[in-house]
C-alpha cells in the first residue's frame, strides 16, 4: 500500500478517528454538546475533504478489498451527508435521556462507516466486514432506550439479521469453494441474495420491517431507511455488475421478489394505522421500484443514453433523502420515552404546526412521485426504461401500484387537514434548530432534484461507467 | 470410492467401540442402587442446591468482554507469523490496533464494568 | 414574456393572499380579484393583436406569442409556452370564471380564508399552464400542480362527505394521469427513435411517424387520461361525489374549467397526434358520448340533491363535447368548442347559484325547497335563466353548440347523434325540474334570506352576457379558433370520400361566412 493508496482510504479513515476520539471522550467526561460537535464535525469535515480533495484521489483501488473510485467516493461522501441529517434529527431526541447519551452518537458514526465500507466494497472480505459493522451497530441503536418496544424490535433484529447474515456467509463461502477466492462472482448468488433481499426488505424476507420500523426509536428508524438500505441497495448494483448473471432463473426470481414486493408493500400500506408501518411497507413498495430497475437489466444497459444503473442510484438517492425528510418529521415530535407514530396524532397538524405539515406533506408527494418534487424524476425515469425496454406488463403493474400507494400517501396528508377535535397532543411550539436545518437539507435537494434532476444525473453518469470495470 | 470406503471402516469402528464400551458394561457391570452411589467418586465435593442460578449482570460484561478481547488478539497471532513479511508498517499497524483495543478497555473501565460489587443504577425505565 | 406572466401572475397573487388573510380578509380576497383581473387585461391585449389586423403571412406560425426557455435541453426538455386561438379563448375562460370562484366564495369561506385563496389561485395558475404549455412535460406539470390543490379545495372546505370525494377524485386522475405519463414517454422514444431528436416539444411530435400498434397503445394513454378529466362514461364515478361536496367555489372550478382540460387535451394532443387511430376508435367513443349523454341525463333527473343534479347534468353535455371532438370535421369541433365555453360559463354559475341557495337555506335538498321566487326574485330568475341556458334555449350560446355538434356528427355517425339529441329532451326535462321544485310550488317554511348581492349579481350578468353574445353572435370565437381547428380536424382518409363535399357545402351555408 503506498501513500496515494492511503490518501484514497482518508475518507473512511476520518469517520473511523472521529468514533476513536469519541470513545475516550465519552470515557473521561460525559458531555453531550460536546460528544454532538465531535461527530458533526467529523462528519462536516469527511464532507468537505470529499468535495475538496475528492478529485486528487487518483487511484481507482486502495487495496484488493476497497474501490475508491468516483461511485465509492459519491457514496462515502452521500452516507456522510445523510448521516449528518441523522444525527441533527436526534439531537433533539436524546436531549432528554437520562442514561447515556454519547454511545448513541458512536454507534450512529459505526454505522454510517460501516454503509460507507459497503459503498466502496470490492471483494467479499470487506463486504462482510462492512455488513456486520452497520448490523450490530444497529442491533444496538434499536434497543438503545431500553423501553419494551424497542428491546423487543432489537431482538427481532438480531435474530433475523443474524439468520440472513449466515445465508450470506454460505453463500461465500460456495463462491470461495468455486474461485478460490473471494472476489464477486456469480457463485453462490441465490444465497447472497437472500441476504441483501433481507435487508433491503424484499418479499419474502420483508417481515421484519414493519416490526422494526415501529419499534426503533424514530431517528434510529430514519438511519435504517436512509443509510441501512441506501448502503446495501449499492452494493447490490456493484454485485450485480461486476458478478456475472447470466442465469434465466436469476432474472425471473428478481421480477417475482420486485412484483411480489411491490404488490405486498402496497396492499399492507392500506391497512395501517401507523404512520411508521405505513412508511415500513412503502418502503418495501419502492425497494420493490428499484427491483424492477433491475430487472429490466436483463435487456438493456441503458435508456436512450442513461444508464440503467445510474437509474437506480439516483432513484435510491431520493429515496433515502425522502425518506430521512419524512422520519424526520416524526422524531421532530417523538422523544426517547414516547413515539409520536400512530395516525391520529397527526390530526389537524396542518393547523397547529403549518410548517412542518408543510415539510411533511412535500416529503410525501415525493414518495408518491408527484411533479415538482424529485420523486416524480424517479417515477419518471422508471416509466422511461420501462418503455424504452417494451415491457407492457411491467409497466401496468407499476401504474397499479403507483396508485395503490397514493391512497396511503393521502390518507396521512388528509389526517393531518382534519380538525383536531378536541385532542391535545404534546407538540413543541417550534421545531428546534437542528432538526430544521437537517429538514431543510432535505427538502431543498428534493425540490432541487425535482426540478433540475439533470445535475445530479450528470454526476451518476460519469460515475456510474466505472461500475462495470473491475 | 477408495476414500469413501476409508470412512466408511473408520465410521464403523468408532460405532462398535462406542456401542462395544456401553453394551459390554451393560452385561457384565453390577447393577445396584445404595445409599452414595451417585455421588461424587474420589475427587469433587457434592452439589448443593439448583443450577438455576441468577448471576449479576456485571459478569456476562465481564465474560463478553473477555471473549470479544480474546478475539481480537487472534489477529495477532496471525501478525506474528508473517512478523518479517509485515516489516515496520505492519509493526505500526498492529500498535495501532493494540492502541484501539485499549481505548476500548480504558472505556470500559471508565464506565465502571469491572467494579463486580457495585450496584449501578441504570437509567432505563420500562 | 406575456405567456409567462399570464401564468405566474394568479400564482403571485395565491402567495400574497395566503399572506395577507391573517390579519385582513377583506384585502385578501380584493387581491385574489386584482390578481386575476390584471391577468385577464393582459390575456384580452393579446387578444385584440389575435383578432385585430388580417395578416395571412402569419399562417406560418400558429403561435400568437410565445416563449421557449431551456429546461434541461439535453433531454428535449423546454419551458415552453405558446399561445394560439384555441388556447386564448381557454385562458379567457378561466380567468372569467376564476373571478367568478373568488367571488363566489365571497362570504361562504371563512375559515382559513388564506390558505383558500391559495388553493383556488394556484389551481388556476396551473389551468392556464395546461392551457398554454407546448411541452408536453411541462404539460403534465401542470395538469397534475392543478390537481393537488384542488385535492385540499375539497378536503379541507367541502361539505360532509369531503374525505372520500377528496380521495376519490384525486385516485381516478392521478391513475388516468400516470396512463398520460407513459403515452408522453412512448411518444418520446418512439419520436426520438426514427428521427434522432428527442424532444417533448409539442411541434416535433406531430410528426411523429405512425407506429402501429404503438400509436394506438400511446393514443389509449393519451385517452384515458383525457376520458377520466372529460369525464367519459365508465370513468366518471369521481365526478358526481367531487362537485357534490367541494365549496362552490371549487365547484365552479371543476365544472367550468378541470372537466375542459380534458376536451382541451384532446383537442390539442389526441386528434392532431393520432389521426388514424382516432378515427379507428370512433364507433367506440361515439357509443361511449351517447351513453354519457343519455345516462348523465336521466341520472341528473334522479337527484334531489341540487350539486348532484348540476354536476350529472354535466356528464350529460360532456358527452356533445366528446361527440363534437371526435366527429372531427370542423362544424362538430367549433360546436365542441362553443359547448366548451357555454357549458363552462352557464354550469359554473349554476354551481355559484346553487351555493348561493345553500349558503342562505342550508341545504342542497330540492325536496325541502319551493316557493323561493317571491323571497328571492334576483336569485331565482337568475337560475331560470342558466337553467334554460342549460337546456339550450335557442338565442343562448348553449343551444348553438350542441346544434352544431349534432350537425357536424350527423353526417359521420347519424344514429348515435339521433340517440344524443334525446339528450336534449332530457335536459329540458331536469333543468325545468329545478326551476319548478325550487322556486315554484307552495313555499315550505321559508325563513327570512336575503336575495343576491350586489357583487354577486354584476359578477352573474357578466356570465349572461357572454353566454348571450355567444349565442347570438359567436363569430369572433370561432374566427379565433378557425385556424386551430382546421389544423386539427380529422382528415379522412379517402379523398374521394363522400362525406367530405357536404361538409363544406354545409359549412359555407351555415355557419362561417368570412375567415377566408
Amino acid at each position: 500500500m503506498n501513500t496515494s493508496e492511503l490518501f484514497s482510504l482518508i475518507p473512511l479513515m476520518m469517520v473511523g478517528g472521529g468514533i476513536l476520539i469519541l470513545i475516550p471522550v465519552a470515557a473521561w467526561k460525559r458531555n453531550f454538546q460536546l460528544a454532538f460537535a465531535i461527530s458533526t464535525t467529523t462528519i462536516i469535515f469527511d464532507l468537505a475533504f470529499i468535495f475538496i480533495k475528492g478529485s486528487c484521489i487518483k487511484v481507482d483501488r486502495a487495496s484488493m478489498l476497497f474501490k475508491t473510485d468516483a461511485c465509492a467516493l459519491f457514496f462515502i461522501g452521500f452516507f456522510a451527508f445523510l448521516a449528518l441529517g441523522v444525527l441533527l434529527i436526534s439531537y433533539e431526541y436524546l436531549k432528554n435521556f437520562p442514561g447515556n447519551k454519547e454511545e448513541f452518537l458512536i454507534l450512529i458514526l459505526l454505522g454510517t462507516l460501516g454503509g460507507m465500507v459497503l459503498a466502496a466494497s470490492n471483494h467479499f472480505a470487506s463486504f462482510f466486514l462492512g455488513l456486520e459493522i452497520l448490523s450490530v451497530s444497529l442491533y444496538g441503536l434499536i434497543a438503545y432506550f431500553g423501553r419494551q418496544p424497542h428491546l423487543e424490535a432489537g431482538v427481532k433484529y438480531l435474530i433475523l439479521a443474524s439468520a440472513s447474515s449466515a445465508f450470506l456467509l454460505f453463500g461465500v463461502a460456495l463462491n470461495y469453494a468455486q474461485c478460490g477466492r473471494l472476489i464477486f462472482s456469480g457463485y453462490g448468488l441465490p444465497l447472497i441474495f437472500v441476504g441483501l433481499f433481507f435487508k433491503l426488505a424484499l418479499v419474502p424476507f420483508h417481515l421484519w420491517t414493519a416490526d422494526v420500523y415501529e419499534g426503533a426509536p424514530a431517528p434510529v428508524t430514519a438511519f435504517i431507511a436512509s443509510i441501512s438500505k441506501g448502503a446495501v441497495g449499492v452494493f447490490l448494483l456493484r454485485y450485480i455488475a461486476q458478478g456475472s448473471m447470466n442465469s434465466q432463473l436469476v432474472w425471473i426470481t428478481i421480477a417475482i421478489v420486485a412484483i411480489a414486493s411491490m404488490f405486498v408493500g402496497n396492499a399492507c400500506a392500506l391497512l395501517q394505522n401507523n404512520i411508521k408501518r405505513i412508511l415500513a411497507y412503502s418502503s418495501i413498495a419502492h425497494i420493490g421500484y428499484m427491483m424492477v430497475i433491475i430487472y429490466l437489466f436483463k435487456n438493456y444497459g441503458d435508456v436512450g443514453g442513461i444508464r440503467l444503473s445510474s437509474i437506480m442510484f439516483f432513484y435510491l438517492i431520493i429515496y433515502t433523502l425522502t425518506n430521512l425528510g419524512t422520519f424526520g418529521i416524526i422524531t421532530a415530535y417523538s422523544r426517547w420515552n414516547q413515539e409520536m407514530a400512530s395516525l391520529d396524532d397527526y390530526r389537524g397538524l396542518y393547523w397547529k404546526q403549518p410548517v412542518s405539515a408543510m415539510f411533511f406533506t412535500i416529503f410525501l408527494f415525493s414518495l408518491a412521485g408527484m411533479p415538482l418534487t424529485a420523486g416524480f424524476v424517479g417515477k419518471f425515469l422508471i416509466f422511461s426504461a420501462g418503455i424504452w425496454s417494451q415491457c407492457w406488463w411491467l409497466l401496468l403493474i407499476l401504474v397499479v401500484n403507483s396508485v395503490v400507494g397514493l391512497y396511503y400517501y393521502l390518507r396521512i396528508i388528509l389526517t393531518m387537514s382534519q380538525e383536531a377535535e378536541g385532542r391535545l397532543v404534546p407538540l413543541p411550539v417550534r421545531l428546534p434548530v437542528p432538526l430544521l436545518i437537517s429538514l431543510g437539507l432535505m427538502l431543498s435537494a428534493i425540490l432541487y432534484l425535482g426540478i433540475r434532476p439533470d445535475s445530479l444525473l450528470h454526476w451518476i453518469q460519469y460515475f456510474s461507467q466505472s461500475l462495470y470495470s473491475r | 470410492m477408495s476414500g469413501l470406503l476409508a470412512f466408511i471402516v473408520y465410521f464403523a469402528a468408532v460405532l462398535i467401540t462406542a456401542v462395544g464400551m456401553i453394551g459390554i458394561s451393560f452385561f457384565i457391570g453390577q447393577r445396584h442402587q445404595e445409599r452414595s452411589t451417585g455421588e461424587a467418586y474420589e475427587s469433587g465435593i457434592c452439589s448443593v442446591g439448583t443450577s438455576l442460578l441468577r448471576f449479576k449482570v456485571n459478569f456476562y460484561h465481564v465474560a463478553i468482554l473477555f471473549v470479544i478481547l480474546d478475539l481480537e488478539s487472534l489477529f495477532i497471532f496471525i501478525w506474528a507469523l508473517t512478523f518479517r513479511e509485515a516489516g515496520w508498517t505492519g509493526f505500526i499497524v498492529m500498535l495501532f490496533y493494540i492502541l484501539v483495543l485499549l481505548l476500548v478497555v480504558v472505556f470500559f473501565w471508565r464506565e465502571g464494568i469491572f467494579k463486580i460489587n457495585k450496584r449501578r443504577p441504570l437509567p432505563l425505565h420500562g | 414574456m406575456i405567456l409567462f406572466w399570464i401564468v405566474i401572475i394568479p400564482f403571485i397573487g395565491a402567495v400574497l393572499s395566503w399572506f395577507s388573510a391573517a390579519k385582513h380578509p377583506l384585502s385578501a380576497r380584493w387581491i385574489a380579484i386584482v390578481a386575476l383581473g390584471i391577468d385577464l387585461i393582459l390575456a384580452l391585449s393579446l387578444a385584440k393583436n389575435m383578432m385585430g389586423p388580417p395578416h395571412p403571412q402569419s399562417t406560418a406560425s400558429l403561435w400568437a406569442a410565445e416563449i421557449s426557455w431551456d429546461w434541461i435541453p439535453q433531454a428535449g426538455l423546454h419551458f415552453h409556452l405558446a399561445i394560439d386561438g384555441l388556447s386564448m379563448v381557454l385562458v379567457l375562460l378561466t380567468l372569467i370564471l376564476g373571478i367568478a370562484a373568488v367571488v363566489a366564495s365571497w362570504s361562504e369561506i371563512k375559515d382559513r380564508l388564506g390558505f383558500f385563496l391559495f388553493n383556488l389561485l394556484a389551481i388556476l395558475s396551473g389551468i392556464l399552464g395546461v392551457f398554454l404549455a407546448m411541452d408536453l412535460i411541462l404539460f403534465y406539470f401542470c395538469w397534475e400542480l392543478m390537481l393537488i390543490p384542488m385535492y385540499f379545495l375539497i378536503a379541507i372546505w367541502g361539505h360532509e362527505n369531503r374525505r372520500y370525494a377528496a380521495m376519490k377524485f384525486f385516485i381516478f386522475t392521478q391513475a388516468g394521469s400516470l396512463f398520460l405519463l407513459l403515452a408522453i414517454l412512448g411518444l418520446y422514444f418512439l419520436h426520438g427513435h426514427f428521427s434522432g431528436n428527442y424532444s417533448f416539444e409539442y411541434q416535433d411530435l406531430l410528426n411523429t411517424p405512425n407506429q402501429w400498434p404503438y400509436s394506438l397503445l400511446f393514443m389509449l394513454g393519451f385517452l384515458i387520461a383525457f376520458a377520466v378529466k372529460l369525464p367519459i362514461f365508465p370513468f366518471h364515478p369521481w365526478l358526481p361525489d367531487a362537485h357534490t361536496e367541494a365549496p362552490t367555489g371549487g365547484s365552479i372550478i371543476l365544472a367550468g374549467l378541470l372537466l375542459k382540460t380534458g376536451a382541451y387535451g384532446m383537442l390539442r394532443f389526441v386528434l392532431p397526434f393520432f389521426p388514424q387511430d382516432v378515427q379507428l376508435m370512433a364507433p367506440l367513443i361515439f357509443v361511449l358520448a351517447a351513453i354519457g349523454i343519455i345516462y348523465g341525463a336521466i341520472m341528473a333527473f334522479a337527484q334531489s340533491d341540487l350539486k348532484k343534479l348540476v354536476a350529472f347534468s354535466s356528464v350529460s353535455h360532456m358527452g356533445f363535447v366528446l361527440l363534437g371532438i371526435f366527429a372531427g370535421n370542423e362544424i362538430a369541433l367549433n360546436g365542441a368548442l362553443l359547448q366548451i365555453v357555454c357549458h363552462g360559463i352557464s354550469t359554473g354559475a349554476l354551481f355559484f347559484l346553487v351555493g348561493a341557495l345553500q349558503e342562505r337555506l342550508h341545504t342542497r335538498d330540492l325536496n325541502s325547497m319551493g316557493g323561493l321566487w317571491p323571497v328571492i326574485p334576483r336569485l331565482s330568475a337568475l337560475t331560470l335563466f342558466f337553467a334554460l341556458a342549460s337546456l339550450g334555449l335557442p338565442g343562448l350560446g348553449n343551444f348553438l353548440a350542441e346544434f352544431l355538434v349534432l350537425l357536424g356528427s350527423y353526417i359521420v355517425t347519424p344514429i348515435i347523434t339521433i340517440i344524443a339529441s334525446i339528450g336534449l329532451v332530457y335536459a329540458a326535462v331536469y333543468s325545468l325540474r329545478i326551476v319548478q321544485q325550487a322556486f315554484h310550488g307552495k313555499p315550505k317554511g321559508t325563513p327570512m334570506i336575503s336575495d343576491l348581492y350586489n357583487r354577486e349579481a354584476i359578477i352573474l350578468g357578466l356570465l349572461i352576457s357572454i353566454i348571450l353574445f355567444l349565442g347570438v353572435y359567436p363569430q369572433p370565437v370561432m374566427n379565433l379558433v378557425a385556424p386551430t381547428l382546421q389544423q386539427i380536424r380529422i382528415k379522412p382518409v379517402d379523398a374521394t370520400s363522400p362525406l367530405e363535399p357536404a361538409i363544406i357545402v354545409k359549412r359555407d351555408v351555415l355557419v362561417i361566412k368570412d375567415h377566408s
